[in-house]
């Protein structure tokens, strides 16, 4: 009788466990600590217009596609896609059977159609999408002096169906230097040759 | 007589094993909530308030995915598996601005409570702190 009791008790502390969400970081907490690491927000000179302009610039020679800017939130934003051929070769979401690969759980016994493929020769390759947003900070209600810019990066890999297999937020260090150099690049060349119209 | 009773007494301790693990199964189902927006009043223009809503997002880690100052409307993503999406519109108001933000975690609405902290930072970003102003009101 007792083991039973304490089998039932560990029974609802599994049961327990099971139900607690894990979160490593909640990204709505908004504790005060800095996310960013220091590279990835620096302060350029110029004007508003022109820190735009030249981001927008710097994105473009770095390979991404501007997607969206707005001049008077100082907002840029961009994406790039890269194939990667062969990263799906070995992995999940398939089972290998005769003549092709089968989703879990779908296609068994299907032959033609859904997710049937015969050796995967019809599938595209993974995608690996980058979105990029730069904005300033160190924006008071009055008027900021020489704003920094800040640098998020969106990468996530998505499969041939659409499975996202992997996303994260990443800012490598070189990845921020550079952007923030070719900022700085674009705002000396164009001061030189444009005026922009304010 | 006592065979009844002990029967009785099983039959109670298996109903009461049973509520139990219904009771536990009961606990990880999740409630779909409407997209309900949290709302907070600030007296900034609406201008400043979207600007300091963006640099609020992205000093956080969001990706700023669209924003435009003439229609108010600013789009962020959180990137995780599913993602963090908040969308925010501010209005002009009298005296003020209205911001709205609504949060999904990929077809999930979350529950206006969770961007409190988020409101609070805005709020301090732009001075309108409880602590700085206690004037300062909050709908909702």
């Amino acid at each position: 009788m007792r083991d039973a009791w304490i089998l039932l008790l560990l029974g609802v502390l599994a049961g327990m466990s099971g139900c607690a969400a894990y979160r490593t970081q909640d990204p709505l907490a908004f504790a005060g600590s800095q996310v960013l690491p220091a590279s990835c927000r620096q302060p350029h000179p110029g004007s508003r217009l022109q820190q735009v302009s030249a981001a927008a610039g710097a994105l473009e020679s770095m390979g991404y596609q501007v997607r969206n800017t707005d001049a008077d939130l100082g907002l840029v934003t961009a994406e790039r896609r890269t194939s990667m051929p062969g990263l799906g070769a070995v992995d999940e979401p398939y089972v290998t059977g005769w003549g092709g690969r089968y989703r879990h759980g779908f296609g068994f016994g299907a032959g033609f159609g859904g997710y049937h493929s015969p050796w995967g020769v019809f599938e595209g390759d993974p995608v690996r999408l980058e979105r990029v947003s730069v904005a300033p900070v160190d924006e008071t209600a009055g008027t900021a002096a020489d704003p920094a810019l800040a640098v998020t990066r969106e990468v996530s890999v998505v499969m041939p169906d659409g499975y996202v297999r992997y996303r994260d937020l990443e800012l490598p260090e070189d990845f921020c230097q550079r952007l923030h150099q070719s900022i700085d690049e674009q705002l000396q060349t164009a001061h030189h040759t444009v005026e922009p119209a304010t | 007589m006592k065979r009844a009773l002990t029967a009785l007494g099983r039959l109670l301790r298996h109903g009461g094993l049973l509520l139990m693990v219904g009771w536990l199964l009961y606990g990880c189902a999740t409630a779909t909530l409407p997209s309900e927006p949290r709302i907070a009043s600030f007296r900034a223009a609406p201008q400043q308030v979207l600007k300091a809503t963006q640099a609020t997002l992205i000093e956080q880690g969001f990706v700023i995915l669209h924003g435009d100052r003439a229609l108010g409307r600013l789009t962020a993503e959180y990137p995780r598996r599913p993602p963090l999406t908040l969308n925010a519109r501010v209005s002009a108001q009298v005296g003020g601005t209205l911001l709205s933000v609504t949060a999904h975690s990929g077809s999930q609405a979350l529950a206006p409570p969770e961007l409190d902290n988020l409101m609070t930072a805005i709020h301090e970003r732009l001075g309108e702190g409880v602590f700085g102003h206690p004037g300062s009101d909050v709908v909702q």
